[in-house]
């Protein structure tokens, strides 16, 4: 391995580590107050408290014809179903963090979860 | 352009055609969309280095085209045609001072650039920027499966290189 081979190494192994350190500190931020956002075209269209959820809550995203199926449970959220052809977000499964959000490109829907305070009321399943 | 040129130029767009048709087939390994190895980036490489950027140009684009035709995912174009396009532009801008013994690394920022041209399209399609959250993971998977492939194409170039830009320069 030549010199040049090396520092591209080294530059490469830091990104590596960079982005590593990035996932690691979303992934705890975001693991203790677990706020799910819903995104479509940009837009917030439904904010939930999961770690007050008591029991499982789903329910519709209707647009244009097109519908996706949340599920939401006690810390974790999920499309449950989706009328897309690819099902990339259905098969993504369950996501508990914020490391990666779940999108459905085809619809235009972006589910997020944030860490931050706790001000969403639980109860009214934060619409 | 002579007609070994073109003939070894159509043969590279059908072998990365068929490497595409058949990684489509392959499940992903992770829960995560975008992920992916990418190997027919071996023939954009080795085309880029053998026969030139107009002809790893056409044989990338022709691949990109064809290939969404044939594996029936046109929505996938748009992403795939993002991605390509970036990729190749750094790839090509790379291989102008990186020489052969580091196609390695030219294939990691190659793919590196391929998921930021994705994404940057995802953004644009969908409004929503909270999906760049995704680039830091992509982008480990760009490094792990841009060495493969790129350690790929180096062992392609020292095997079949010499024989293709032989081929190519007799006719000239």
């Amino acid at each position: 391995m030549d010199k040049k081979n090396k520092i591209a190494a080294a530059v490469i192994a830091a990104v590596v580590l960079i982005c590593a350190s990035i996932i690691f500190i979303k992934n705890t931020i975001t693991s203790q107050n677990r706020i799910a956002v819903i995104y479509r075209g940009g837009k917030v269209i439904r904010e939930i408290n999961l770690n007050s959820l008591s029991e499982p809550l789903e329910f519709d995203l209707s647009y244009d014809g097109h519908t996706n199926r949340v599920r939401a449970e006690k810390g974790k959220i999920r499309m449950q179903s989706a009328d897309c052809p690819d099902k990339i977000c259905v098969n993504q499964g369950w996501i508990d963090s914020g490391a990666v959000p779940i999108v459905c490109l085809p619809h235009k829907i972006t589910i997020e979860i944030k860490g931050g305070a706790d001000k969403i009321d639980a109860a009214a399943g934060g619409m | 352009m002579s007609t070994k040129k073109l003939t070894v130029t159509a043969m590279l767009t059908a072998a990365a055609l068929v490497i595409f048709v058949i990684e489509a087939q392959i499940p992903p390994v992770a829960p995560i969309p975008g992920i992916k190895l990418g190997l027919a980036n071996v023939v954009t490489l080795f085309t880029i280095i053998v026969l030139g950027r107009r002809e790893a140009f056409a044989v990338t684009a022709l691949r990109i085209i064809l290939g969404s035709v044939f594996t029936g995912n046109m929505m996938s174009f748009v992403y795939s045609a993002a991605g390509g396009a970036l990729c190749f532009a750094a790839m090509a801008v790379l291989t102008l001072f990186m020489k052969e013994n580091m196609t390695w690394c030219v294939s990691v920022i190659g793919a590196i650039f391929h998921n930021v041209g994705q994404l940057a399209a995802a953004v644009i399609v969908t409004g929503t920027i909270q999906i760049l959250w995704y680039l830091p993971v992509l982008t480990i998977s760009a490094v792990i499966t841009g060495v493969f492939t790129g350690i790929a194409a180096q062992c392609l170039l020292k095997r079949g290189g010499g024989i293709i830009k032989k081929l190519i320069s007799e006719t000239k």
